[in-house]
């Protein structure tokens, strides 16, 4: 019996070893090729099944943590482990892999070097969901790029070298942002890359080091920037619709299956546990942007005429969620208790099931449009219509997909957006009605397609003779994404089984945070308002720049950054 | 003591002492003298003398290895010799192993592209070993008429190799450019040395930082205004600055980088990226650090995170406006020479303009070790990082560099071209070539897992340490790092982009690569993927190296 470790780091690196021996198959024997890829993929999920099957969902911490020295000079390490955020988007990951591959037989040009490519990336994928050291984390991140670049840049549509290097030098930039918040973290915490320590750090638990207010204040906005370009949060988010659209339909399934995860992934498991002060502080702000993204990619969809686009963009709208289930800590900025704790734990719930359900119904979407593609070679909507005619199986997929993606409830999508919009009611009720307003856009948007594609009258664009049923492979994948839409959407403990308790420990650890900070900036505030009765203690007004401005009435960002500041700037414990 | 005591122990320390430390250098000497007799006596049509120059620089690369061992150990002293001429320490010697080694894989790269053939052979490579020696003088100078010695020694076979390809226009205009602009640069440095040395008294650079010292603002003389000694040493720091800066290509002294490098065989503009650069940067260091403070005894060094560490920072300390110019140079090469890439359609000059950029990067952490030591008088290591950031870039763009020229020289030997549009579909036609291209220009770009990623990350170390603990100023050089480094992207990119994305030249037959072409190729690719995979031991060399110079600059 393998120990459970190793069966973890095997089914993380064993993508990229599997890929050595592509070179020596010949390029002519196209299918043994593709069979061995999909070997490879399927035994990478049948070894996270097999880690799934032994993880313990009670136990908050990383589990099966495989930790070596990597580079010493630097205590950096090869530290790798589950918990119950990385277990589903592993998953997710080893799954995506395994049905895009399916969907790679109609990859014709250089069919070796794709393969070699497409594995190399799973295990960048899955090494930034395993890695617990900052560094590794970033490593994995970045090792991701260039398979991807490569892979929308060859084997991409007409604008695909474009679309390729702005994905590159966006996520890129992103990545230098990350670079930057990785030095302050690692100098601020004296020496160390191990996330759960400089969580430890972050959230005030550790006796010796902390980081100031205005540190994790800079370093969140620094990731959250980074992470934000991936996500994509709406100002940065122009890369995607063009990745999206350009990239060959298995890579599309991916980039908007997992890659899309990765950001919210890393605010989950950097950015949020880090730097909690930065989150109080940032909140209002993000969780507008979620809205705003919500709305703006429900807006930018209902307008267009290529059937590709039109999925991107509504991948832009339904990641608007996770950033808002992300945001909605209210704080009473009087005691600096959580306002209703069990909601904003149902937002992150809500975030981490709607990254997998965006993970499942996305790809089911951009799966569909492959299908479509394959065989008449346009997207155009207005050419579309009565599909349902001739591919009435896949029409039937294609149906419940839609849905799922629309957030019908007994599917996978409902779920991630109604917990979202109800912990978004505890934060702030506007938010909460106008995000509530983006469902019934998505549901315009995505009822108006399905009518004019599937419904209505004949196709009338080039190509009509091809629109075949499916074979057996897109059968396979079309199923397997429809039975886990429904599976997630009427048994939601799939996915909030594994979550649930990680993030219930998260937010006790936050809130506990939050008080902590809150105490500390009690205890040192009655000696500034006290000036008058001890004059020697006052004298020694805060040099640094003063408190930002509040963003919201729930804000105690400032109250805390006062107290801070008369504690000194490293916030040594009174 | 008479003169014969004087004789006496002049000879006895040179040949006890000065010249095993110089074995190396003899060694390159005499196979240079080889070369030439190898010529006289007739017997170069029996031996090639590629290998004479191969084997002589073997033989000092291996010397140089053996003194790295003796001069990084632990407590290994700094050795003056040849009367203090010369410094041997921990850095000098780790220098000239690096150049040494590059300069035995170089050899190895012309003997198979085929630069110079039978009869140029040992003209050739007396140049290129007699420059090295140059190089190995500049940064084991310790005095000041040595440094001048030493570029001069260095840059005068440098003009003549990039003047190589005789019978090519662009390769005299490229060694006339070279040649001016090397000229006035090695006079302004001259003049500079030359005001230092009658400032100071004496021509030695250990008196240099004595007598910033004494010009520091604490000290009770500087009161007040710019008194003439003052003007008088901002200008020789500027000029032998200026002289430093042309041999590391910062703008604004870059201008004959890319009419040199594109005008020169590609080789030779390996031969100008590396190594040239690398000696200066190292002697860069070298007299940014004999700048600092006075060295202290072990005893009295005070940890600048310490409560009561003595923090000097000001405008008016001539080693922290020093520090502040270097790092707006290296600012402005970053991003001028990323810029200036963009649009270049020669190869050569693409890698010109790239290694302007990459002096910048390489020049920040240099001018971060000014800063942090002028802030902490009492902590020479505070500065650790940063050299150790230093020495890390330098021996990352060793294999980057080398590999992307000589990528560029196989492909001009089979296409006669170096153009970027004849790149097209080059991946394909030769997948190794296109591999090994790709990977060294992945390092310089710094994406992990490639070497050139813990060269920017250690930089980017350096800048934020000297950011937070000396001098705000390197926040925005730290911005001004990131955004070159986004930008690079761009151009490294593009050359993949041709290489990969577009369609093969309609002669679509396969390079015809030697095997050994194929082992070199192999060799350096590999080694800048694998050393990013495993950088532990080399991180850690750095790390001791840095550390082991910081110890001797104590004594």
């Amino acid at each position: 019996m393998i120990d459970s470790e190793s069966l973890l780091l095997v089914s993380i690196l064993l993508p990229a070893v599997w890929a050595i021996p592509l070179v020596w198959i010949p390029s002519s024997y196209r299918t043994a090729q593709l069979s061995y890829a999909l070997l490879g993929t399927l035994a990478t999920l049948g070894l996270q099944l097999a880690v799934a099957t032994r993880f313990e969902t009670s136990v908050t911490v990383p589990q099966f943590v495989v930790d070596v020295p990597w580079i010493e000079t630097w205590n950096i390490h090869f530290a790798i482990g589950v918990d119950g955020l990385s277990l589903p988007l592993m998953l997710l990951t080893g799954l995506v892999f395994v049905l895009s591959l399916l969907s790679s037989w109609s990859i014709r040009e250089n069919l070796r070097g794709y393969l070699i490519l497409y594995l190399l990336l799973e295990t960048g994928v899955l090494g930034v969901f395993g890695a617990l050291d900052l560094f590794l984390f970033y490593v994995f991140w970045e090792v991701m790029l260039l398979p991807m670049y490569f892979l929308i840049g060859l084997w991409g549509g007409p604008r695909r070298e474009y679309a390729a290097i702005k994905f590159f030098l966006y996520t890129f930039a992103g990545g230098g942002l990350l670079l930057i918040a990785m030095l302050m973290f690692y100098f601020a915490s004296e020496g160390s890359f191990d996330l759960l320590e400089l969580a430890r750090i972050g959230q005030g638990h550790d006796p010796g080091r902390s980081f100031s207010p205005q540190f994790q204040i800079i370093a969140f906005v620094l990731l959250l920037i980074g992470f934000g370009v991936k996500l994509p949060i709406v100002p940065l988010h122009t890369w995607l619709p063009e990745a999206h659209v350009e990239a060959p339909t298995p890579v599309s399934m991916i980039l908007a299956g997992v890659l899309l995860k990765l950001a919210g992934y890393g605010l989950l498991r950097v950015a949020i546990p880090l730097c909690p002060i930065g989150l109080q502080w940032v909140a209002w702000p993000m969780a507008a942007l979620g809205v705003l993204a919500i709305f703006y990619g429900a807006l930018a969809a209902l307008a267009q005429t290529d059937l590709k686009r039109l999925v991107a963009y509504s991948s832009i709208s339904h990641m608007g969620y996770v950033l808002l289930g992300l945001a909605v800590w209210r704080i009473n900025a009087a005691t600096g208790e959580t306002v209703g704790r069990d909601y904003w734990e149902m937002g992150l719930n809500a975030a981490m099931f709607q990254m997998v359900a965006h993970g499942i119904s996305a790809t089911g979407m951009f799966f569909l449009v492959g299908v479509l593609y394959d065989r008449v070679h346009h997207r155009q909507i207005d050419q579309f219509g009565n599909i349902a005619g001739v591919m009435p199986e896949f029409t039937g997929i294609s149906i419940g997909l839609f849905f799922a993606s629309l957030g019908l409830p007994g599917l996978c999508g409902f779920i991630g957006e109604v917990f979202a919009v109800i912990a978004t009611w505890n934060y702030s009720p506007l938010m909460a009605v106008i995000s509530a307003g983006g469902v019934i856009l998505t549901a315009g948007y995505l009822l108006w397609t399905l009518q004019r594609v599937y419904l209505g009258r004949a196709y009338i664009g080039p190509n009509a003779e091809y629109l075949v049923p499916m074979g057996w492979r897109e059968t396979v994948v079309g199923y397997t994404l429809l039975a886990l839409a429904i599976g997630l959407g009427i048994y939601p403990p799939l996915v909030l089984g594994l979550t649930g308790p990680t993030l219930h420990q998260l937010v006790h650890n936050l809130d506990q945070s939050s008080q902590l900070q809150h105490a500390r900036a009690t205890l040192e505030t009655p000696v500034t308002v006290a000036a008058p009765v001890a004059p020697p203690a006052a004298a020694a007004t805060p040099v640094a720049a003063p408190a930002p401005a509040p963003a919201n009435e729930a804000d105690p960002a400032p109250a805390i950054e006062a107290g801070e500041q008369a504690a000194g700037p490293r916030g040594e414990t009174p | 003591m008479t003169f014969g005591d004087l004789l006496g122990s002049m000879l006895s320390e040179t040949l006890r002492l000065s010249l095993p430390l110089y074995l190396p250098e003899l060694l390159l000497c005499a196979s240079v003298v080889l070369l030439l007799l190898a010529r006289v006596a007739g017997i170069d049509g029996r031996v090639r003398p590629h290998w004479i120059a191969l084997v002589g620089i073997a033989l000092a690369c291996a010397a140089a290895w053996i003194q790295f061992g003796h001069s990084s150990g632990p407590d290994a002293p700094a050795t003056p010799y040849f009367g203090g001429m010369l410094v041997m320490n921990s850095l000098v010697a780790f220098g000239r192993l690096l150049l040494l080694l590059f300069l035995a894989l170089w050899a190895v790269l012309t003997m198979f592209s085929g630069l110079p053939d039978h009869d140029d052979a040992p003209d050739f490579y007396i140049l290129a070993i007699s420059g090295t020696i140059g190089m190995l003088t500049m940064i084991g100078a310790d005095h000041l008429l040595m440094i001048y010695f030493g570029i001069e020694m260095a840059s005068v076979p440098s003009y003549m190799l990039a003047g190589f390809l005789k019978g090519r226009r662009q390769g005299s205009e490229a060694a006339l450019k070279f040649v001016v602009y090397g000229a006035g640069a090695a006079g302004v440095l001259l003049y500079g040395a030359s005001l230092l040395a009658g400032l100071q008294g004496t021509p030695s650079l250990r008196a240099l930082s004595e007598m910033l010292t004494q010009l520091a603002p604490s000290a009770p003389a500087a009161s007040g205004g710019l008194t003439p000694t003052r003007e008088l040493i901002y200008l020789a720091l500027v000029m032998v600055g200026a002289g430093l800066a042309f041999k590391l290509s910062l703008v604004p002294f870059h201008f004959w980088a890319p009419d040199a490098f594109e005008g020169s065989a590609s080789e030779v503009g390996a031969y100008l990226a590396v190594a040239s650069k690398s000696a200066a940067a190292v002697l860069l260091l070298r007299f940014v650090e004999e700048l600092a403070p006075a060295a202290t005894s072990p005893a009295e060094v005070v940890p600048a995170l310490a409560e009561n560490a003595h923090r000097v920072a000001a405008w008016s300390d001539p080693r922290m406006v020093f520090a502040l110019g270097l790092g707006v140079a290296a600012s402005i090469s970053m991003l001028y020479g990323t810029l200036a890439a963009y649009g270049q359609q020669n190869l050569k000059r693409l890698l010109a303009y790239s290694s302007i950029a990459h002096a910048g990067f390489l020049a920040l952490p240099i001018s971060a070790v000014g800063a942090l030591q002028a802030s902490f008088p009492n902590d020479p290591f505070v500065a650790g990082r940063a050299v150790e950031a230093v020495l890390v870039y330098i021996a990352a763009l060793l294999p980057m560099n080398l590999g992307a020229f000589a990528a560029v020289a196989l492909v001009r030997n089979a296409l006669f071209s170096e153009d970027l549009s004849d790149y097209r579909g080059l991946a394909r036609r030769s997948p190794l070539l296109g591999a090994t291209l790709g990977f060294c220009l992945f390092g310089l770009i710094g994406l992990p897992p490639f070497l050139g990623f813990f060269a920017k990350w250690q930089m980017f170390v350096a800048a934020y340490d000297a950011a937070r603990l000396a001098h705000p100023l390197f926040y925005g050089f730290i911005g001004v790092a990131l955004l070159a480094t986004v930008l690079s992207l761009y151009y490294y990119m593009n050359v993949l982009r041709v290489m990969v994305f577009e369609e093969p030249l309609p002669a679509t037959e396969r390079f015809a690569l030697s095997g050994w072409q194929r082992l070199y190729l192999l060799l350096v690719g590999g080694s800048v993927l694998a050393v990013g995979l495993l950088p532990g031991s080399f991180l850690r060399l750095a790390h001791d190296v840095a550390w082991t110079f910081l110890r001797q600059t104590l004594e």
